[in-house]
C-alpha cells in the first residue's frame, strides 16, 4: 500500500514513475481503487438476448454472472455461491432456467433468487429467510444503449456523470446501425497480453504508433489492407515518410475518456453490403443525417478503465486485468441491428484479419506492450513520458480539450487527474 | 452413385501413403517459414480458417481466431517477410507433428478427398515454449500437378481460450 504522498511522487504532469506498471503493490491497490470503485464496463446486453441466456465474466478479478431472466430483466450478480463461495457457474455462455452449486446443490433461479437448499430441515427458518442467501450483486449496475457498466462501489457519480460526452461515442456507433442498436452476438476473440493493463489502454488514444509499430502491416503505397478496401495511405503522397495524424486530432474528457478524431479521406466501403446500409439509414433518417452517421468523425474511442471501440474497426475491447504483468484481452466484432447480413459478415472477417490474436495489427501491438514490460523493469530511467504537445490542448465544442492528434495529452489527464485522485485513499 | 463412389475410391483417390507424404512436406514448409511454397499448395480459391468455437459452423457468423483467403494469405506472408514484424522479432522457431491422419472421399462425389489429422505445433519464441494443439481438417482435391489444399480447417483444442500472440500459421 502506498500513501498518498508516495502516489503523488509518481505521477507527474508530463510522465509518471514506471512503478504504475510493474508494482504487484500498485496494481492491488488499483483492483481496489479504480476496478473497486470507478464504472467499469462488463457486458453488452445484446450478449444475453433471450429469457434464461447467461454470460459469465470479470470485474478487476472477481466472477460475474450475467443473466437475462424470464420477464425479460437483465441481472448481474456475483458468480459465487451463498454458501461457501464455490464459482456457481463454470461455463462461458449459454442458457439456462437456473444454476446448481456442484458443492452441496444450492440452486438459484436466473434472477439469482435462492430457489434450494437439500436437506432444509438442516437449517432454521430464520436462516433461510436471510434475503443475503441469494447471490450477491455489485453495489450499482447502470446501462447506456446496451452497454452495461458496475461499480462495486456504493457511493460516488451516476453512470451519466461518469461517461459525460463520451456518450456520443456510444451514440456515433449504435447509430450506425439501421435499428440504431449494436449487437455482440458474434462471440469474441480473446488474447493474452504479459503486461501490465495500462499499456493496452494507453494504446487507445494512441495515433503516434501506428506507422511505426504497424509498419509491417502498409502495402507499397502505404495502406492497410490495401487489396481489401483499406483505409488512406500512412505516407505523405510520393514519399514513404509517415503521414502527418495531427490533423486528425484527438479529444479528452473528464474521468479520463477519449477519442482519436476524423480519419481523412477514408472512402466510402466498396459493395452491395454498404449500398445496403447507407439505403437502409437514408429510407430511415433522411439522406443528410445518414452522412452526418455515415461520417467517421471519431476512429477510437476510449472509456476509462476497460473499454474501447472502433466504428471502422467493427469490434469493441474489454480490457480485463489479471496481474501486474498479464492482461486478457477481449475483442467483440460490432454487429448492426437491421443491418443486410452481408455487411454483419464482412465485419465479422474483418475482426479476423486486424484485431483476433493472430491479426495483422494486433500482433504487432502486443508484441510491443510485452516488451515494454520488460524494458519498463530497468531502474535507469524511471519514467514513462507522455510530453508530446504538451500544452497545445484547447477547449473543444463537447466541454472537453481537443489537440493534435498525436498529443499525448489525453493520458496526461488521465493520470493526473483520474488515477491519481481514484488511487488516493 | 454407388459406382462413382466405388470408382473414386478405386481410381482416384491417392493412396494414404501419398496423402501423409503431403501433410508431412506442408508441415515442413511451414516449419521452415517457406511461406510462399506453402501458399501454392492451396487452389485459388483456396482458404485456411482457425474458428473461436469448436461446434463454429463458418468464419461468418462468429468471430475467427484466423481466416484468409489466397489475397489475405499474400498479405500475411507479405507481412511476415517485413523487416519490422515485430511479432516475428525474434522469430518463431516451430515443429508440427502430424498424426492420425484419416482419409475419405468428398461427400459431394466431386472426386474432392477429405482428410482428418491430429496435430501439435511446438512453438518457441521469446524465451517461452508454447503448445498448440488439435486437428486439422483438409479438403484436398487433385489437380494437374498433384495434390492440392482447397480447404483447411483447424480446430484448436484450446480454439476459445485467450491466447497469445499468434504471428504464424499453424
Amino acid at each position: 500500500m502506498y500513501a498518498n504522498d508516495d502516489l503523488q511522487t509518481m505521477v507527474r504532469p508530463d510522465r509518471v514513475h514506471r512503478r504504475l506498471y510493474v508494482d504487484p503493490d500498485i496494481f492491488e491497490m488499483e483492483m481496489d481503487r479504480i476496478f473497486g470503485r470507478m464504472w467499469v464496463f462488463v457486458a453488452h446486453e445484446s450478449q444475453v438476448p433471450e429469457p434464461n441466456d447467461y454470460v459469465t465474466t470479470r470485474i478487476g478479478r472477481q466472477p460475474l454472472l450475467i443473466t437475462r431472466d424470464k420477464s425479460g430483466d437483465v441481472h448481474v450478480m456475483f458468480n459465487r455461491c451463498g454458501h461457501r463461495g464455490v464459482k456457481l457457474c463454470a461455463t462461458a455462455e449459454g442458457n439456462s432456467p437456473g444454476f446448481r452449486c456442484p458443492y452441496h446443490g444450492w440452486n438459484y433461479r436466473a434472477n439469482g433468487k435462492l430457489a434450494g437448499i437439500p436437506y432444509r430441515d438442516g437449517y432454521s427458518d430464520e436462516f433461510l429467510k436471510d434475503p443475503s442467501l441469494d447471490l450477491a450483486r455489485p453495489a450499482r449496475v447502470d446501462s447506456y444503449r446496451g452497454f452495461i457498466f458496475v461499480s462495486l462501489s456504493p457511493d460516488g457519480m451516476s453512470l451519466d456523470e461518469h461517461l459525460g460526452p463520451i456518450k456520443g461515442s456510444i451514440d456515433d456507433l449504435c447509430d450506425r446501425a439501421p435499428d440504431g442498436e449494436i449487437l455482440a452476438q458474434a462471440g469474441c476473440n480473446r488474447y493474452i497480453v504479459r503486461a501490465n493493463w495500462k499499456l493496452q489502454m494507453d494504446n487507445g488514444v494512441d495515433l503516434y504508433h501506428a506507422p511505426f509499430a504497424h509498419h509491417s502491416t502498409l502495402d507499397e503505397d502505404g495502406r492497410q489492407f490495401s487489396r481489401h478496401g483499406g483505409g488512406p495511405s500512412f505516407y505523405k503522397p510520393g514519399t514513404k515518410n509517415p503521414v502527418d495524424f495531427d490533423p486528425m486530432g484527438v479529444h479528452g474528457f473528464a474521468n479520463g475518456h477519449g477519442y482519436q478524431g476524423a480519419v481523412p479521406q477514408v472512402p466510402d466501403p466498396d459493395g452491395m453490403a454498404f449500398k445496403e446500409l447507407k439505403a437502409m439509414l437514408v429510407e430511415r433518417h433522411g439522406a443528410e443525417r445518414t452522412r452526418e452517421i455515415l461520417t467517421y468523425d471519431r476512429f477510437n474511442s476510449m472509456i476509462y478503465p476497460n473499454l474501447t471501440f472502433q466504428a471502422m474497426g467493427h469490434h469493441f475491447r474489454l480490457v480485463m486485468p489479471i496481474d501486474v504483468d498479464r492482461t486478457e484481452v477481449r475483442i467483440y466484432p460490432i454487429l448492426f441491428k437491421g443491418a443486410p447480413d452481408a455487411w454483419n459478415r464482412y465485419a465479422i472477417r474483418s475482426v479476423a484479419a486486424t484485431h483476433s490474436p493472430a491479426s495483422m495489427i494486433q500482433t504487432d501491438d502486443v508484441a510491443v506492450f510485452e516488451r515494454a514490460q520488460e524494458g519498463l523493469q530497468a531502474q535507469g530511467s524511471d519514467w514513462v513520458m507522455f510530453a508530446r504537445h504538451m500544452g497545445a490542448e484547447t477547449p473543444n465544442n463537447l466541454g472537453g480539450l481537443g489537440a493534435p492528434g498525436s498529443s499525448e495529452f489525453v493520458l496526461r489527464q488521465q493520470y493526473n487527474d483520474v488515477w491519481l485522485k481514484n488511487m488516493s485513499a | 452413385m454407388t459406382a462413382t463412389l466405388a470408382r473414386t475410391q478405386a481410381a482416384d483417390l491417392p493412396d494414404r501413403g501419398a496423402i501423409e507424404q503431403f501433410l508431412y512436406a506442408e508441415a515442413r514448409m511451414l516449419d521452415e517459414k517457406r511461406w510462399e511454397d506453402w501458399m501454392d499448395l492451396f487452389t485459388e480459391d483456396g482458404t485456411y480458417w482457425i474458428p473461436t468455437a469448436d461446434d463454429q459452423v463458418d468464419p461468418d457468423t462468429r468471430a475467427s481466431i484466423m481466416f484468409d483467403d489466397k489475397t489475405m494469405m499474400q498479405m500475411r506472408v507479405r507481412r511476415l517477410r517485413h523487416p519490422e514484424v515485430h511479432a516475428q522479432t525474434p522469430p518463431s522457431r516451430t515443429a508440427h507433428l502430424v498424426t492420425n491422419v484419416m482419409v475419405a472421399p468428398s461427400p459431394d462425389g466431386d472426386g474432392d478427398i477429405e482428410v482428418s489429422a491430429c496435430f501439435i505445433m511446438l512453438e518457441f519464441r521469446v524465451e517461452e515454449q508454447t503448445v498448440y494443439g488439435g486437428r486439422y481438417l483438409y479438403r484436398l482435391t487433385e489437380t494437374g500437378n498433384g495434390l492440392a489444399i482447397r480447404k483447411k480447417t483447424v480446430r484448436m483444442v484450446n480454439c476459445d481460450a485467450a491466447h497469445q500472440l499468434m504471428a504464424i500459421y499453424l
